[in-house]
């Protein structure tokens, strides 16, 4: 490998980062004006979350007295987490700038640990909406885990390997009408609903006690740690997305770093995710939220879906029963 | 008589087919979890409806691409009782029955989808043996599994839900993944069975209906749970 | 004068002949024309005598029927009819002589018993139309079932046996009775679903086979146990078959743990339609398995398989049965549940495999038929008089109705295999195969749970027979035109206990060699 190769690969993951980063508040921005277009308001601009992050980090910051060291240090580990698993999966290329570190068990990981410190903020505080949602989110969240586990399985066993890296390079070839990959894929669309605190398991527009899950964690946090937090959020919805796009809906992404094969991968990338993104808010648009009590239903069809999958996999002619 | 695909000079890759009828015969698996994963009965009853549309295609893709053409009546007769005519009895009599509370199911949702769940797997292990016999299969490998599946799921929908309606419904649902396995896996029975058979269902599901219909008049419900009459 | 009297007797046989012919048809066709004349006409003295008639002629051609193939020299094997889906051999014609004789017997019955309800407006005229109409009905599908080739068709022959009668199980309309017909429809569809299953799965792997011989795939039973055929069939796929053919049909035959709707349908249907489910319905879901267990045994699987099933599920039942009988409040589901113990016992003689135990279980098949239709129409009679089912508020019927109490005791001595009833002729014959087999252990088994059924049966019955009644009842049998049928019954039920007659024994050799190659 000589300099030139480790410069551009330097490149790659650099641009991924800052892409990353910026484009983030740019999906949020777009759901929410699919969802104002499907309720017949104008909505504000997509540029608006935008705004809306400069405008908090620009504000004073009030931290309850009661509080202890996580909840200031809880914003800075959920931004950084989602930076990280920014450069674990692959955007446009294939490649992986940090591939050799982790492969998908380490992204699931690393969402458990934002999620585990994002629960004792909420609990920190000692309001009583805080410990709420907190309890409410680790318990869906020990549905949401394993099932998010088996959607990724399914795939990483046609490929042979959990590296994300791998199965995005194997994908092309995937018939994406196959009856496991279908099931699988519906299973990890209800998981990026759920994860991303979506209707109808969650509603990201609301303050309503009787539904938050999300928002009821974050409701002491002000000032550039509430805008650290929501760029995170954005971000890992955009995480979830080009999961989504990449993994489930393999096809155009460029396994060479050649200048052309980019540029071509990284439009249909946008465009993948723009797709998705539409796709999530016409969910929101048109279904109900559920009760709380409901959303274990939600979440066990996904699983059982997973699972599904994974079994048809291998009756299909599978390599075999090796991993059950 | 209706085409079958060699009368058009077409030739299908046997692969491809195969394909057609995994799909098919997966979202008949899904149908039953569906109903497993909802609690209103007039959405089972729509379930039940496309869960036998999607049989209906199997039976025809059987008849048009392998050119069993007996099938093609079975296709229509499974299109005639299970798509249309138990669909709408049972709405008819949907609309005669004491409107309801959704009672408390036996086993909740997440519970019973996870028994669905270790039933597949079930599935899976009774039907493996044979799989790996290595016969020659006339068509779909999967599909045998996906019946057996079918079959369990609809005995779990019985003993899950304790509403009469339901349990006609998983009764309905034992009888698709039953047909499935009869026209997916030996290219349909002899056409007499089959006619015996949808015959049969279909008196079957018109006396569950009147039954029904009469428990709903003597015990002003159709909870399964109150008939406790008889027992020692 | 010898000239006419040749010309007669060529005539007579050839008649009986024609009759032997076409007896396989009629046996079909006449419950079936029945019903369809019960269900246009409706008239009471019309359908009474057009099902008494019917009944007559199946029971004429049954007896014809069994003629034919008992006269069969032995090793050819007789003939199928339109294009191989009818077809007789010895068990399908023992198993037609069952059920053709009983229902002629149960058809006398109800004249006098659902004559008696109507005459009491216990139900209406629509209803007595549908009696009729539901009771041939049934007939033809049992009989539909017993000389059925395809395999398929025996299906929904069985099927549609449960069909035609859980109407009759929920005649009355109260409660219980649609609680019970419910249960009955629902269990008895939903286990019949597994014996197709089991039957796709047969034909599954015997189209293989017959791909590989080049011949079109066949259902027919005649066929699957050609020893070309079924030798070659994978084994894997036929033990699953069996076992769901074993728990479907196992549950229209009472077979314990599927037998749960079996005391309640069979208590709560109308009692000469009890003792035609207890009677003979069963056995028609017996003979079904008996013909996998046939096939297994021909194929490379072996009998050993289907033999220890059967075995199992045979002791079975007939453990889960007896403390029910011990403890039962209800005469009726008492009676029910000695059934589920006598299937026990037949199961148990097919599973123990020996030619003496098969022929046992066959004669107990039929013996058990005889006795319980007798024993339901004696209590039959007693529940029209006392108008409960409870064995707690009957008490002292040899002094109101002092013949039914008398035939109520032979039945009940008869059921419990008391000598000289034949149902201790055959249960003697598995229990000596049993330890003639060194199956101590299953020979004891029995014999203990046997004499603890006894002991809660009689002490039951005793109490029902004597002491003082609870309510004055005017003294007086209201059915008197059973006893025609009782009589006949109750003659059958000691000749077979004394000795089996040259055609029957001729017939159940035939037989034995069916059940097991």
């Amino acid at each position: 490998m000589n300099f030139a190769e480790i410069g551009l690969n330097v490149l790659v993951a650099l641009s991924q980062l800052i892409l990353f980063l910026l484009l983030a508040p740019l999906v949020t921005g777009w759901v929410r004006k699919v969802k104002a277009f499907m309720q017949n308001r104008s909505g504000p601009g997509v540029w608006q979350p935008y705004f809306d992050l400069v405008k908090l980090l620009r504000k004073e910051v009030v931290v309850s007295q009661t509080t202890s060291w996580i909840f200031t240090f809880t914003p800075y580990l959920v931004f950084t987490v989602m930076l990280a698993i920014g450069l674990l999966i692959p955007f446009y290329t294939s490649l992986v700038p940090l591939g050799f570190i982790g492969d998908a068990i380490a992204v699931i990981y690393l969402l458990a640990l934002a999620r585990f410190f994002t629960a004792l903020a909420g609990l920190d505080a000692a309001s009583a909406f805080g410990g709420l949602g907190s309890s409410r989110e680790m318990s869906l969240a020990a549905i949401i885990e394993p099932a998010m586990m088996l959607a990724i399985f399914t795939v990483a066993v046609r490929a042979g390997s959990t590296s994300l890296s791998t199965i995005v390079q194997h994908s092309g070839a995937w018939d994406l009408l196959a009856p496991p990959h279908l099931l699988a894929s519906i299973g990890f669309f209800i998981i990026v609903i759920a994860e991303t605190g979506r209707i109808p398991v969650d509603n990201p527009a609301t303050h309503l006690e009787l539904t938050m899950i999300h928002e009821a964690m974050i409701l002491e946090y002000s000032g550039r740690y509430l805008a650290l937090i929501e760029w995170a959020s954005s971000m890992k919805l955009l995480l979830f997305l080009t999961l989504l796009a990449n993994i489930f809906l393999p096809g155009g992404i460029a396994t060479q770093l050649t200048f052309g094969s980019i540029a071509i991968s990284l439009g249909i990338f946008l465009l993948k995710v723009l797709v998705l993104a539409t796709l999530v808010a016409l969910v929101e648009c048109s279904a109900a939220k559920l009760r709380l009590f409901r959303v274990p239903d939600l979440l066990a069809a996904s699983f059982v879906l997973s699972l599904l999958a994974l079994v048809l996999y291998f009756l299909l002619g599978g390599a075999g029963h090796a991993i059950l | 008589m209706p085409f079958c695909s060699l009368d058009f000079g077409l030739h299908f890759d046997p692969q491809q087919v195969a394909r057609v009828l995994d799909f098919f015969a997966t979202f008949i698996l899904v149908c039953s979890l569906l109903v497993l994963a909802t609690e209103r009965r007039h959405v089972h009853v729509r379930i039940y409806a496309l869960q036998s549309l999607s049989l209906a295609a199997v039976a025809f893709s059987v008849a048009f691409f392998n050119c069993e053409r007996h099938i093609f009546i079975a296709t229509a007769l499974i299109f005639i009782s299970k798509v249309i005519v138990i669909p709408v009895l049972l709405g008819r009599l949907m609309t005669r029955l004491i409107p309801q509370q959704p009672v408390k199911p036996m086993i909740n949702i997440p519970s019973s989808l996870l028994f669905a769940a270790v039933l597949v797997l079930i599935a899976d292990y009774l039907t493996r043996n044979i799989l790996s016999a290595g016969h020659e299969f006339e068509l779909a490998r999967s599909v045998l599994t996906d019946s057996v599946g079918v079959v369990l799921l609809g005995l779990l929908i019985m003993i899950a839900r304790k509403k009469a309606l339901t349990q006609i419904i998983g009764f309905l649902t034992m009888e698709n993944g039953l047909f499935l396995t009869g026209i997916a896996i030996t290219a349909g029975m002899p056409l007499i069975v089959e006619l015996g058979v949808l015959f049969d269902v279909l008196v079957a599901a018109f006396l569950m209906g009147v039954l029904l219909y009469r428990i709903s008049e003597t015990f002003d419900s159709i909870d399964v749970e109150k008939l406790t009459k008889l027992k020692e | 004068m010898a000239q006419i009297y040749d010309i007669l007797r060529d005539g007579f046989s050839y008649a009986v002949g024609t009759l032997q012919d076409v007896s396989i048809f009629l046996i079909l066709l006449v419950p079936l024309l029945s019903a369809i004349l019960c269900g246009v006409i409706g008239k009471k003295r019309v359908m009474e005598r057009t099902s008494v008639c019917a009944a007559f002629i199946t029971a004429l051609s049954g007896m014809a029927l069994v003629s034919r193939v008992v006269a069969m020299p032995p090793g050819t094997s007789p003939v199928p009819r339109l294009g191989g889906l009818l077809y007789a051999d010895a068990l399908s014609a023992y198993l037609v002589l069952i059920i053709c004789f009983i229902s002629l017997m149960i058809t006398l019955y109800s004249l006098g018993y659902i004559g008696y309800e109507y005459s009491i407006e216990l139900f209406g005229k629509a209803k007595l139309r549908q009696y009729y109409f539901l009771l041939n009905l049934f007939v033809f599908t049992m009989l539909l079932a017993a000389v059925a080739n395809n395999l398929g068709v025996l299906w929904v022959a069985v099927e549609a046996t449960t069909l035609a009668s859980a109407f009759l199980v929920g005649f009355y309309n109260r409660e219980e009775s649609i609680e019970a017909a419910w249960k009955y429809l629902i269990i008895g569809s939903v286990g019949i679903t597994f014996a197709l299953f089991g039957t796709v799965l047969v034909y599954f792997s015997a189209l293989s086979v017959f791909k590989a011989l080049g011949s079109p795939g066949t259902l027919n039973w005649t066929d699957l146990v050609n020893p070309s055929i079924a030798t070659q069939m994978d084994p894997h796929i036929l033990k699953l078959a069996f076992i769901f053919v074993l728990i479907g049909y196992g549950t229209k035959a009472g077979l314990a743990p599927m037998h749960t709707w079996l005391p309640d349908a069979h208590s709560q249907a109308p009692t000469p339609i009890s003792a035609l489910l207890s009677g003979v319905l069963i056995n028609a879901a017996m003979y079904g398995i008996l013909r996998f267990h046939h096939l297994l045994a021909a194929s490379p699987v072996g009998p050993e398989f289907s033999s220890n099933l059967l075995l199992f599920f045979g002791l079975l039942s007939i453990a889960v049965a007896t403390p029910f009988i011990m403890v039962q409040k209800d005469y009726k589901r008492l009676l029910a549940y000695s059934s589920m113990k006598h299937m026990g016992i037949i199961a148990t003689g097919i599973g123990l495999g020996t030619p003496l135990a098969i022929y046992g279980a066959l004669l107990h098949i039929l013996n058990h038929a005889l006795a319980k239709a007798f024993i339901f129409m004696s209590a039959g009679n007693l529940s029209l008089k006392f108008k409960t089912k409870e064995i707690a508020l009957v008490k002292g019927i040899a002094k109101i109705l002092p013949m039914t109490s008398a035939l109520l005791l032979l039945g009940t001595f008869a059921i419990m295999a008391v000598p000289p009833f034949n149902l201790f002729v055959s249960e003697f014959l598995i229990l000596s195969a049993s330890f003639l087999g060194g199956n101590f252990l299953v020979g004891s088994l029995v014999l203990l749970l046997v004499v603890l059924a006894f002991a809660g049966f009689i002490f039951h019955i005793s109490h029902m027979i004597l002491g003082v009644p609870i309510k004055p009842l005017p003294p007086g049998e209201v059915n008197p035109s059973s006893f025609l049928p009782l009589s006949i019954l109750l003659g059958l039920v000691i000749l077979l206990g004394l000795y089996v007659p040259g055609p029957l024994h001729e017939l159940l050799q035939q037989a034995t060699k069916l059940v097991k190659p």
